[in-house]
């Protein structure tokens, strides 16, 4: 069964501080609820479905007692996940109103950080041994993508260049003063060949989107965008054979791609979880907007820019903007904003049709590709 | 940084995975591979990754490969790991097991000659925990040409 057409974000609502100690995750997700709830015109006792790591931990806390309750629980791309299974769900109808949140405290709570467990269970046993760590893993696929394919340093620099210049009219963007390529170069290596302009930002945040039936969401306040497509993927080193640059975006892309009815060249925006320089790099490729190997030559110039041929990150992405630590939901909010057409600032004339891609756990090892495409019609 | 650094995280001692920590303490690189239907898996487990049968079996290697990929890590990943930086990471090909590749650290090299394909020989990292003993982490360092 497919789900195209048959649910749409009708509420969202981003977390607008990027440290707040005041806060908790639970805090952030009951504002973040609240702000989403207004946004779509409807009150919390409509919600009828809960989509949040914290099961019954928010259910108390909102005060809330859903018939359906989904806890999945894929790093960064859990949000597109969410979507996925809270269309398939409302098109059962298993839920009507689907509240998905997300909290986190990651910036005032950073002395957590780089705190690993002391018996490392399977697999960690044998790669946290070695102090393998975000920053390394994504940087042996950086390597190994300049070695297999010529991608050089200033290529994925312009993406954070890129990213910069969305961010700048970002009011809420940590990062906002333009930068050039050689910024990025002159900035210090963290792990060879990444360097510190190609990693994302460490923010608190939040956010929360609502969604309802294609039919419901007629009546409510806000234009609604509605779901096209969906994938979903998981990707590990199998037996042994991993392969560092294909994603799993390669599985979940195509399959969102068909249950849309759409092709890449009807594709406005495109939401790329963006860790780093090089999960972007490497996720157009898996996704097919460049073929395997080309993604360097494919970002140059203005590609990702608003007046580019694909329109990329324009609220700062995690590079600029936030990254709390599971980017999806900013994903989600981004696309929706820029189809509704209330991006002050950085609108995208025009959109249509917005791609999102969130990534989980780390690349190297194993982690999660959700693909969500949005419209706001159903072509 | 402090004085008295974080200890490193340890190895699980449960049998699914200990045997590969204390192969090393022997200068062994052990793998497993399946006795019944004779694939090598990168990962140290109980069933088979690929027929999931529980007849999976140490297999001795003799650890020589070829770098994949490997990043020279600067930012220290967390306390622990604060006095080892920089030092390099690694994905590892090996010759044998049908080239699996594993990760581990390239040692006993200048960060600035290493390079994907290099060859690399497995040597051993043998340290020390109060409650699991004496273990042994394989690393790999360049291959001496006449090996
Ligand atoms: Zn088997």
């Amino acid at each position: 069964m497919s789900v195209k057409g048959k649910a749409a974000i009708v509420g969202i609502h981003e977390y607008e501080a990027r440290f707040d100690p005041e806060a908790s995750i639970l805090s952030i997700e009951a504002d973040c609820a609240r702000d989403a709830l207004e946004d779509a015109g409807l009150q919390k006792e409509d919600v009828d479905g809960l989509f949040s790591h914290r099961g019954f931990t928010l259910g108390q806390y909102l005060n809330l007692s859903p018939k359906h309750v989904d806890t999945t629980s894929v790093g960064g791309g859990s949000y597109e996940f969410f979507v996925a299974h809270a269309a398939a769900a409302i098109a059962a109808g298993q839920c009507e109103v689907a509240l998905i949140t997300y909290g986190s405290t990651n910036r005032s709570r950073g002395e957590q950080r780089g705190v690993v467990e002391p018996r490392l269970p399977w697999p960690d046993a044998v790669e946290s041994i070695y102090g393998s760590q975000t920053l390394g893993l994504y940087a042996l696929v950086a390597q190994r993508h300049m070695h297999e394919f010529g991608t050089t340093s200033e290529q994925l620099a312009n993406i954070a260049v890129q990213t910069r210049q969305h961010a700048s009219t970002n009011p809420f963007a940590v990062m906002r003063d333009p930068i050039e390529i050689e910024d990025v170069l002159n900035s210090r290596t963290v792990s060879t060949p990444l360097h510190l302009f190609d990693c994302c930002l460490v923010t608190d945040g939040g956010g929360a989107v609502i969604m309802t039936s294609a039919e419901r969401a007629k009546d409510l306040k806000k234009k609604p965008i509605y779901v096209l497509g969906t994938g979903q993927a998981i990707a590990h080193s199998g037996l042994g054979d991993r392969d560092l640059t294909t994603i799993a975006a390669a599985q979940s892309g195509p399959r969102a791609f068909a249950e849309a009815g759409v092709t890449h060249d009807d594709i406005d925006i495109a939401m790329i979880y963006d860790s780093f320089t090089i999960t972007v790099l490497t996720t157009l490729e898996s996704l097919g907007f460049a073929p395997k190997g080309e993604g360097g030559r494919f970002v140059e110039g203005d590609t990702l820019s608003l007046k580019g041929k694909l329109p990329t990150n324009t609220d700062g992405g995690g590079l600029s903007s936030n990254h709390p630590g599971e980017r999806g939901m900013f994903l989600l909010l981004e696309a929706t904003r820029q189809l509704r057409h209330e991006r002050e600032g950085n609108q995208v004339e025009d959109a249509k049709i917005a791609i999102a891609h969130g990534t989980g756990g780390s690349l190297s090892l194993r982690h999660s590709g959700g693909t969500i495409i949005l419209g706001n019609e159903v072509p | 940084m402090s004085s008295n650094p974080r200890p490193k995280p340890v190895p699980t001692n449960h049998p699914e995975v200990a045997p590969y920590f204390q192969a090393g303490l022997r200068n062994e690189l052990r793998i497993k591979k399946c006795g019944d239907c004779n694939t090598f898996q990168a990962y140290p487990q109980k069933n088979c990754g690929n027929c999931l049968s529980r007849n999976n079996i140490w297999i001795r290697v003799s650890g020589k490969g070829k770098i994949y990929s490997y990043t020279e890590v600067r930012q220290t990943p967390g306390p622990a790991f604060a006095a080892d930086v920089p030092f390099v990471l690694a994905f590892v090909e090996l010759d044998e097991a049908d080239g699996i590749r594993i990760m581990s650290r390239i040692v006993d090299v200048d960060p600035r000659d290493v390079y994907v394909e290099m060859p690399v020989q497995v040597v051993f990292e043998r340290r020390e925990d109060e409650a699991t003993g004496a273990y042994a982490v394989p690393n790999f360092k360049p291959a001496t040409p006449r090996e």
